[in-house]
């Protein structure tokens, strides 16, 4: 009987799991993850997980019931592969298991980054695990003050649920403007102005020394001498792939576990999906890691397609979303230097769609509250496919009329 | 269990959702196929109205995360929406669209 082995049980692992069954695979799954959950989906531990009124029913976002696990015959386990003998197929687990294998997917994930002078404490912690998000919301029910170091998505998405819960926010970030590779610059200041508005206090360009940490709170030292006390820190200034066990088991990695189109690695019969995994991407093929559910998601399913003998390309659109404060902010496609030229329809302050065209070809648009019109141009920038910027700038033309003309 | 006026089918368009609030309920109207079928409009995965969404194939893309949901049936369709939304009968008389809370 073949047995397909996963090494992560995250939302890639759990998805591939759910998908190999889909497809009719009826041989051995392993789903090996090293947290005590299921899989479950992690975007709403920056959010609702930390609002939510009651601890216990602040959270919910497993991807299957408890019983589908034993109902489809997916041996989940909680453990950790130490060893992989890539050539004689067998995984060596942390418990002490032995386990043979024909195949098998990494969906390790990553993990959350640390500051060398900013290690994990009482009162310091990363965001990355459900266990951190209940840590954490521990920590808020009798904070008043808070810094989060990173102000990228997840420290962003943390800062307005702090908020919400009344607690000073200071965001801590090292560059010049927020998310200054992800965002354009305009909207960079539109983002960090509404958290203002909120009431978010902002140091850019800063420069984080040390911390110290008493009973009473953390102590934050800067290259200017200031410092300034909180009662907890939030540290998110990223995350690194799990590819050590993939690279020590001779497989090739690089900024994570290099995939080909079709998911496999460097070695044969063994495969990589979600945050983990680094693969080619767009006409130029150029390496790419996305950390993103819809990656996590579409990723994890081509890749056990693939394992069952398909031949699916994973070819992305990258999409990605974030949910601060009323703002539900969606963005498509990648920005990066062809863009030239922009055009916005912009309903309000809280209403807009940016779009970024390359020769009348839409390739990254940004929406405010606006997801329902990123949905309809969707498919003019996966097929790239090329409109009129006189319509697409025209309010009064509805996009999926531009949609229609363009697709037809 | 009565119906109550919801819209004029002249209002509705293929490609669009309507949104409706009959007696402080909200709902979300589509024309499919020549056919009117209402829904909550409100996602059950999050707080965002599905008449703000995307209307396809008989299906409603929440505009929040593109979770889907069959607007014949309130099925949910595809991640990250698990929970199907609540639907309505629907009769139309003499161009009127009538919705049974």
């Amino acid at each position: 009987m073949e047995t397909i082995l996963i090494i992560g049980a995250g939302q890639a692992g759990g998805r591939a799991a759910e998908t190999l069954r889909a497809h009719g695979f009826d041989g051995k799954v392993y789903l090996i993850g090293d947290e005590q959950h299921r899989p479950y989906e992690r975007p709403t531990l920056s959010k609702t997980v930390l609002t939510a009124a009651d601890d216990t029913e602040c959270f919910s976002a497993w991807l299957h019931s408890s019983e589908f696990y034993g109902t489809n015959n997916i041996d989940w386990l909680a453990d950790r592969v130490e060893h992989l003998d890539v050539a004689r197929r067998v995984a060596t687990l942390e418990s002490g298991r032995n386990i043979s294998f024909d195949k098998c997917l990494f969906t390790t994930g990553g993990r959350a980054r640390h500051l060398p002078n900013l290690p994990d404490s009482r009162r310091v912690s990363t965001l990355r695990t459900l266990a951190d998000a209940m840590s954490i919301r521990d920590c808020m029910a009798s904070a008043r003050s808070v810094a989060v170091v990173g102000g990228g998505f997840l420290g962003l998405e943390f800062a307005a649920s702090a908020r919400a819960r009344g607690i000073d926010v200071t965001v801590v970030e090292s560059g010049e403007r927020l998310l200054g590779r992800a965002l354009p610059p305009e909207f960079s200041e539109r983002l960090r102005v509404k958290h203002e508005q909120n009431g978010v206090k902002f140091m850019l360009s800063a420069s984080l020394i040390s911390s110290m940490e008493q009973d009473s709170g953390v102590t934050l030292s800067f290259a200017d001498n200031a410092s300034q006390h909180f009662d907890f820190v939030v540290v998110a200034v990223g995350q690194e792939p799990n590819d050590e066990l993939a690279k020590e088991s001779g497989l090739e990695t690089g900024n994570g576990i290099l995939v080909n189109a079709h998911c496999e690695s460097s070695v044969e019969g063994i495969y990589a999906a979600g945050d983990c995994a680094n693969f080619p991407f767009g006409a130029d093929e150029r390496r790419l890691r996305l950390e993103s559910w819809q990656n996590a998601q579409e990723q994890a399913i081509v890749a056990a397609r693939n394992m069952l003998g398909e031949c699916v390309e994973y070819r992305p659109s990258p999409w990605f979303w974030t949910d601060q404060y009323d703002w539900n902010v969606q963005m498509l496609g990648m920005l990066d230097g062809s863009i030239d030229r922009w055009i916005e329809r912009k309903t309000s302050e809280d209403k807009s769609l940016l779009m970024g065209l390359r020769d009348s070809i839409i390739v990254y648009a940004l929406a405010v509250n606006s997801g329902g019109d990123l949905r309809a141009i969707r498919r003019l920038v996966e097929q790239s496919i090329g409109i009129d910027p006189a319509a697409l700038a025209d309010p009064s033309v509805k996009l999926r009329q531009i949609e229609r003309n363009a697709l037809s | 269990m009565a119906f109550q006026f919801a819209a004029n089918l002249d209002d509705l368009s293929p490609d669009e959702p309507y949104a409706a609030t009959i007696n402080s309920e909200q709902i979300a109207l589509y024309l499919v196929d020549g056919q009117v079928y209402a829904t909550h409009n409100v996602c059950t995965h999050q707080f965002a109205l599905l008449s703000d969404g995307y209307l396809e194939d008989g299906c409603i893309e929440c505009p929040l995360h593109q979770g889907k949901f069959d607007v014949r049936t309130g099925a949910a369709m595809c991640a990250p929406v698990t929970t199907a939304v609540k639907t309505y009968q629907v009769q139309v008389e003499d161009g009127a669209v009538m919705v049974d809370l």
